[in-house]
């Protein structure tokens, strides 16, 4: 109290009577939090919980923009107010004079942006609760804003402090401008557009937006719904800010007395380690790439971007055969971390340098053959290579691994394991999200294969409050994992469904975000009526019989999660919905091919798929298939960005008619002594070939 | 006190060279034109800057100093008693004993009716006179006044130097200024500073001794003979009046001399055999 009295009350008592520095926090507070809160009523008001997330993130980087300019503009003025001109003197001549009213300062600074972060929070929170976040999404958003928005204002504050007490103003705000500049969106893409920036640059970049928001990644704009999820938070996110603060910190102190230079290159030390990043990128560095000096620094974003940089091929038709599995055998830890030990068979030989798939996250430590025999691989970037397999016809393959993954988590309300992610080893090389927009990547629909996982035993951390499975297993205090069969789709992914003793309620993402979802093609849709669930599942194995596959296995109706993937962003952005690993079916359409390619054990890599992807289509809505692949004389846009295969069809079923076509094209997929490819399968029926066997 | 062969440098320009003298009870006057170190003389012996070499001996172990800079402001906000409640605090001065200081500087200082007004509404002089409050807060046992008439008009330097008077007496004050009128019947000792360097140090008299049979009146604004220097303009009668500050004496020039006439003298270097 009397160290208050003392030194802060006066301080804090001017500043609350200056008009201009109140008026100008104010201004501030007002354009970045009203900017932070009016898209979240917009977001909050649909009482759709990934609405929100999706909201909070696309606002973030302005609101960061905005509040870092109005947070390091009011302390600079602030420090201004209490030693421009000779007014130091006049601290200085008095004992310990200047340090106290230094430390005033700053408390008042600090407090200030506590005050603007208790905001946020508070506004953020009231719509998370309007909008039906569950508590791990809530603590995800939270926790976000507080590493981006809160790192970044703390840092504005605490420089523009230091700049106000030891520069003139000119230097301040030229400072302030130049970091900036280097922050924008803008700078960021020039210099991503005049160079090739490696990979690892783009994802220094990345780390350094995920801290001060100052980009609009791309990623954000479209990322598939588990992103938006409980988002690592690495140390490394927490390094930059650190360095920053405490050289500005440092920079305060040397500004005590007699040694303004230092502080003032202190100042300078701050503004070049902001900047570095974008000197990293503009410049090229070619720095080492991540399999080889962090695997842990991975963030959503870089990976995406990384994706979108090492512009792999992005035809569906160049996709490099995959070899299937036919067993998976699972023994994974998952908390914040997750770590595994999982054994993989493969239908048959992978060749000389097996390659898997697995989100670049996991570090893998060790790989044995069935035998255990240990092998050599290489881990670069999601890929991992086998150097040494025992012997050329290496079926099983035992991998160790651990890390961070892409959201994964298990808490009191469930396990979540993004289905889009590989958090085992998928074989083969495959790409597991695309950016584009334009369905040209081969979507990421890695499911496990009908029968194909032997058995996935899940440990838990102890000790968690019950958590129930989608196959209504229930884990409780006195257990510490869970191990069950499978034999659906995905075991853990998307929102999962808690099962309880009679009923079944949904655990993640909150009730009320399936209740009030709308899918915008399928408004009347309600996916949480299990009735109606049930009625798809009927649906969707009646196409099962429909396209000729055998079985009657019922799929487990509380095993299907349902998510949305991008119907969020199609009437913002009119993005396509993409097609991704979860189902979503209506009466009448099916639209998620991948998906139901994956329920009939269509292998990815499967030669015939794209044959069989084009004739779903067409079936679903033929009015629409022929628009959409006009046939191989066209030169529309609609051509460019459809298959060959599809407009291959189109011409087939246009010259030949329709019965002619089904009948041909059915039979060609369902006779497996058929090797030729989709392609010179149509190329010879549209050149009045006729169809062997027929 | 005792300022022992002060030398400070900045990059390859002296600012101050070897300057020593001693500092005692009365009220001394820093003269010297613009630029001749006499600010950076005060901030060395205040502690704000460190000299190149040379000492500055306060003999104490951590004596109160009260410094008025050259452009005194202070935040904005507070009132003339909060900032100097706040000042007085910073100086270590115990709650006990603060209360009355502070009404004492204001008495002494003539700021009462201004006491609850706000800094930034204060007139220049009257902030002058905070300034001066401020600076004898402690209460110091030396009071450095950095230009402290600067900018005010005539009225506010009459007030200033009322002032001033009422405080001296107890402190050790230290005016430095390039107008010398301002240390007359205020100061009895003199220090003058040309180029960093010390070129008097004695009594006021002394320094007004130099124009003595120096000064002359003068209708012609551009006297040839002699080359003397103009030092003041008056008009009398509708008629421009010169004072001039004579370089050799005459028993022709016969108007009293002033402390700016001597000072005028001593820096044009008129002072043979004195």
């Amino acid at each position: 109290m009397h160290y208050y009295k003392k030194y802060i009350s006066p301080i804090a008592v001017s500043l609350w009577r200056t008009k201009g520095i109140i008026i100008l926090y104010g201004v501030g507070a007002v354009l970045g939090i009203g900017f932070f809160g009016g898209i979240l009523y917009y977001g909050g008001g649909h009482r759709v919980a990934i609405w929100l997330q999706v909201m909070v993130l696309i606002t973030m980087p302005f609101t960061g923009l905005i509040l870092f300019l109005s947070s390091s503009v009011v302390a600079l003025e602030l420090a201004k107010q209490v030693f421009e001109n000779q007014r130091l003197s006049l601290f200085r001549v008095r004992s310990r004079g200047e340090i106290g009213a230094s430390v005033a300062l700053l408390v008042v600074a600090v407090g200030m942006w506590m005050a603007t972060l208790a905001i946020l929070l508070t506004v953020l929170l009231t719509f998370s609760m309007i909008a039906g976040l569950s508590v791990a999404e809530t603590t995800n958003i939270v926790y976000f804003t507080v590493l981006r928005l809160g790192g970044a204002t703390l840092v504005a504050t605490l420089l523009g402090l230091l700049l106000g007490k030891t520069t003139s103003r000119t230097v301040g705000y030229s400072v302030i401008v130049a970091v900036l500049v280097f922050m924008t969106p803008a700078v960021g893409s020039i210099l991503g557009g005049l160079t090739s920036a490696s990979s690892y640059t783009v994802r220094l970049v990345s780390h350094w937006a995920l801290i001060a928001p100052f980009e609009l990644p791309p990623p954000m704009v479209g990322a598939p719904p588990d992103s938006m999820y409980l988002l690592p938070a690495e140390p490394h996110q927490w390094l930059l800010p650190a360095i920053w603060i405490v050289s500005i910190l440092v920079g305060l102190v040397f500004s005590l007395r007699k040694v303004p230079q230092a502080s003032v290159l202190a100042a300078l030390l701050a503004f070049v380690l902001m900047i570095t990043p974008w000197a990293a990128y503009g410049a090229h560095i070619a720095l080492p790439r991540v399999s080889q000096i962090a695997l842990h620094d991975i963030t959503e974003m870089s990976l995406n971007i990384d994706l979108f940089v090492e512009g792999a091929s992005t035809s569906p038709d160049n996709v490099e055969p995959i070899p299937t599995v036919a067993r998976y055998k699972m023994d994974l830890g998952v908390c914040n971390k997750l770590s595994g030990r999982v054994t993989v068979v493969l239908d048959e030989p992978f060749g000389e340098q097996p390659v898997f798939t697995l989100f670049r996250g996991y570090r893998v430590w060790n790989i044995t053959d069935g035998e255990g025999n240990k092998l050599d691989f290489s881990q670069e970037g999601n890929h991992i290579t086998i150097l040494s397999p025992a012997q050329d016809e290496a079926v099983e393959f035992v991998f160790e691994y651990s890390g961070s993954g892409w959201g994964n988590y298990a808490n009191q309300q469930g396990i979540f394991l993004a289905g889009s992610v590989p958090w085992y080893p998928w074989p083969g090389r495959q790409r597991f999200y695309g950016m584009d927009f334009r369905h040209e990547l081969q979507p990421a629909s890695h499911i496990l294969r009908r029968g194909a996982v032997e058995e996935i035993r899940v440990r838990v951390r102890s000790p968690f409050a019950e958590i129930h499975t989608p196959q209504g297993v229930v884990l409780t205090r006195s257990e510490d994992f869970v191990s069950v069969p499978t034999e659906s789709l995905t075991l853990f992914a998307g929102n999962v469904r808690k099962a309880g003793d009679r009923e079944t309620f949904v655990v993640y993402g909150g009730e009320a975000t399936l209740e009030r979802f709308e899918i915008p093609e399928f408004s009347d849709v309600n996916v949480v009526d299990k009735q109606n669930r049930e009625e798809i599942l009927e649906r969707a194995l009646s196409l099962r019989q429909l396209m000729g596959l055998e079985g009657t296995e019922a799929l487990q109706v509380d095993a299907v999660v349902l998510v949305p993937s991008y119907p969020a962003f199609s009437n913002l952005f009119d993005f396509p919905v993409f097609k991704d690993d979860y189902v979503l079916i209506d009466g009448e359409t099916v639209v998620d091919y991948p998906t139901m390619f994956a329920m009939q054990g269509i292998p990815q890599g499967y030669a015939k798929r794209d044959v069989w992807e084009a004739l779903f289509f067409y079936l679903n809505d033929p009015e629409f298939f022929l628009s959409e692949n006009p046939g191989m004389s066209s030169d529309t846009e609609e051509y460019r960005r459809s298959s060959r295969v599809g407009n291959m069809i189109t011409d087939l079923v246009r010259t030949r008619g329709d019965e002619y076509a089904l009948s041909q094209i059915t039979a060609y997929l369902m006779d497996e002594s058929r090797t030729e490819s989709g392609e010179e399968f149509l190329a010879s029926l549209l050149e009045g070939g006729e169809v062997e066997g027929n | 006190m005792r300022v022992t062969d002060l030398t400070k440098w900045y990059g390859r320009k002296r600012a101050l060279n070897a300057v020593s003298f001693d500092l005692d009870q009365r009220c001394t006057a820093l003269l010297g034109p613009n630029g001749a170190g006499k600010t950076t003389l005060m901030k060395c012996i205040a502690g704000l800057m460190s000299p190149t070499s040379g000492t500055v001996d306060l003999r104490g172990k951590d004596p109160v100093v009260g410094y008025l800079p050259q452009q005194f402001s202070f935040l904005p906000n507070l009132t003339v008693r909060e900032s100097l409640m706040y000042l007085g605090r910073l100086g270590g001065i115990g709650e006990d004993a603060l209360v009355a200081q502070v009404d004492d500087v204001i008495a002494k200082t003539r700021l009462t009716e201004w006491a609850d007004m706000r800094f930034k509404a204060l007139s220049g002089g009257t902030a002058r006179r905070m300034g001066i409050a401020q600076s004898l807060l402690g209460p110091p046992e030396l009071v450095l006044l950095d230009e402290p008439t600067s900018g005010l008009d005539i009225e506010e330097r009459s007030k200033f130097k009322d002032v001033l008077a009422r405080a001296s007496g107890s402190h050790a004050i230290v005016i430095s200024t390039h107008l010398a009128e301002d240390i007359v019947g205020l100061c009895e000792r003199a220090l003058v500073l040309q180029l960093g360097s010390l070129i008097f140090d004695g009594a006021v008299e002394q320094l007004r001794a130099f124009a003595t049979g120096r000064v002359c009146l003068s209708a012609d604004d551009s006297p040839s003979a002699g080359g003397g220097i103009v030092s003041g303009l008056s008009v009398e009668a509708g008629s421009s009046v010169y004072r001039y500050v004579m370089p050799e004496r005459s028993a022709e020039y016969t108007a009293s001399p002033t402390v700016a006439d001597g000072y005028l003298a001593l820096l044009h270097g008129y002072s043979d055999g004195q």
